[in-house]
């Protein structure tokens, strides 16, 4: 199924072809005049997989229109309709950048035949676009490829690309799932550190014990379980770029040691009295308040100083409403691509839902909301409907799901997997933001994240949902 | 290649001839008050999707009626607007 933009001054030759589409389970906006067209086409108050023209019109010729799209880089494949006394024209018309003509009487099997290669053809060249960029991603961000046009958040991108050629520390601040991670490999792809290695780790998700000997390598048998030698990240990182996640939950006494090693450029591996130079420029992000902090004795400040050299502070994505569109257009394509579906459209409702809903979880939540559309949609477009679970977001929040917890005692579950099942129940009713949750259950973030991955090794997920 | 016009949507012709008993109309009013032009466009229009229809003969007929509008013929005309109503009200009888 796809949409064709058809632009007819005919009525009668119009309604005949969009009569003829809908059998064909295509869908038709149809326009009387080419400049309402191209308005509505360059401002994107449209979209199609196709657009069939009439070469001869009045107002803007179909010659001009094709030249007009061509000059907004618009790649919509064009066909154009003429009359059989118009062929060369139509010949004309391919040269310069149409898809293919179909000759006036029309003959509708030739039509459709036509408009089948043409939309085929369209949703490769999506397919293509949307590939690349996914592997673009996979391999290192670049900005250009990072959705967004809020004011807010191009800001942001031109701090990262102006810092990127800098040695300058970089921090990056922003309520989970703004994308930190994203810019600080934007970062790191436009620096000249680019064909070296970027690490990122999460301080958080690693026990403070493991940390160090993460960060730093070990010796063998520097401590029990050392049964071989470790090279740290520090060195992994060697002439590229390290990315320290949530370092606001790291502890003072690790924070003591990075800042000997961000002063000195040099690291020493646990159980090693060798120290060894290294060149690798630190990225840093946290969603807490480091001042704060700070002032509670929880960071160093002269840490905070070395990292802060440059600050980058990410909006969420409920300030900047202008990116949720382009982002779900991104989202569409990925995931299409990814599933080998075609790309739905939205309808107007799921837009309007799109862009009321807060997205607490920002744009990771977004992603994982498109990501279940997709897979679930059936038809060519996106309803609001497919947004399966919304009652995190529609139902008012006194529906405390842990409230209703309870334990199936026929079941004689230890003590470990009824704590497990608690905080899987306290996750969903706080829709996944681990911090509420941590806080909610009296315990520390790094504990909540080591339960959770000792869940999701035992059952292979999280049951709450994925949207994390 | 032969056109299939069971791919045609019947509600589609009907429409497509109620909307020739407007023009025919039209045409008439336009050849009263003289203006040709007018006429000429309607008849070129109907020479241009009267075959897309199933109508072959009906562009044929616009062809005609294109000519004498043009040439200002007003006995031509007359006749051509003339059979462009028997026209239209034989399909309408067959649709």
């Amino acid at each position: 199924m796809g949409q064709i933009l058809l632009i007819e001054d005919d009525a009668d030759l119009a309604d005949i072809i969009a009569g003829f589409m809908r059998q064909k389970g295509h869908t038709t906006i149809k326009f009387d005049n080419s400049e309402k067209a191209l308005e509505d086409i360059v401002k994107q108050k449209v979209t199609g997989d196709i657009i069939l023209t009439d070469l001869k019109m009045p107002g803007l010729s179909g010659f001009e229109l094709i030249k007009k799209l061509h000059e907004q880089a618009i790649q919509i494949p064009i066909i154009v309709m003429t009359s059989h006394k118009t062929v060369e024209s139509a010949v004309e018309a391919v040269e310069v950048g149409a898809f293919d003509f179909v000759v006036k009487p029309l003959h509708f099997p030739q039509l459709y035949i036509s408009i089948e290669r043409a939309i085929h053809f369209s949703r490769l060249k999506d397919e293509n676009k949307t590939l690349k960029s996914v592997i673009q991603i996979k391999e290192g961000t670049e900005v250009s490829e990072i959705k967004g046009k809020s004011t807010e958040f191009l800001k942001v991108l031109d701090l990262a690309r102006r810092v990127a050629k800098s040695k300058a520390n970089v921090f990056i601040t922003g309520e989970s799932g703004t994308g930190k991670e994203v810019i600080a490999k934007a970062i790191h792809h436009m620096s000249d550190r680019k064909k070296k290695p970027f690490v990122a780790i999460n301080c958080s998700a690693i026990p403070e014990h493991l940390l160090e000997s993460e960060l730093f390598g070990h010796a063998k048998g520097a401590f029990t379980g050392a049964s071989d030698k470790k090279v740290g990240l520090f060195e992994e990182a060697e002439g590229g770029t390290l990315f320290l996640d949530e370092i606001g939950d790291m502890s003072l006494q690790l924070q003591a040691k990075l800042l000997r090693v961000l002063q000195e450029r040099k690291v020493r591996r646990v159980g090693e009295n060798q120290s060894r130079n290294i060149d690798v420029r630190v990225l840093s992000a946290t969603h807490k308040d480091l001042v704060k902090e700070i002032k509670t004795g929880k960071f160093r400040e002269d840490l905070f100083f070395r990292l802060r050299v440059i600050p980058i502070s990410i909006p969420p994505l409920r300030e900047r409403k202008d990116d949720i569109l382009p982002l779900t257009e991104f989202f569409l394509k990925k995931y299409s691509a990814l599933n080998e579906k075609p790309t739905p459209k939205l309808s107007k409702e799921t837009t309007e839902w799109l862009m009321q809903n807060s997205w607490k979880g920002n744009v990771r939540e977004l992603e994982n909301t498109i990501e279940r559309a997709v897979v679930l949609c059936q038809n060519s477009t996106i309803n609001v409907e497919d947004f399966i679970d919304l009652e995190w977001n529609t139902q008012p929040s006194s529906a405390d799901s842990s409230s209703n917890f309870l334990f199936d005692s026929n079941k004689n579950l230890t003590i470990d997997q009824l704590v497990k099942q608690y905080i899987q129940a306290v996750l969903k009713k706080n829709k996944g933001a681990k911090d509420k949750t941590a806080k909610d259950l009296d315990i520390d973030r790094k504990t909540l994240y080591r339960k959770l991955q000792e869940i999701e090794t035992e059952t292979g997920a999280l049951n709450y949902d994925a949207r994390l | 290649m032969m056109q299939d016009y069971n791919l045609i949507d019947p509600k589609a012709l009907s429409k497509y001839v109620e909307r020739r008993q407007g023009d025919a109309d039209n045409c008439v009013k336009a050849l009263l008050s003289g203006d040709f032009k007018f006429i000429a466009e309607v008849a070129h229009k109907i020479k241009g999707n009267g075959t897309t229809f199933g109508y072959p003969e009906l562009s044929q007929l616009g062809e005609r009626l294109e000519v004498v509008a043009l040439q200002g013929d007003k006995e031509g005309l007359s006749q051509c607007l003339s059979e462009f109503q028997k026209w239209i009200d034989t399909t309408k009888k067959s649709i």
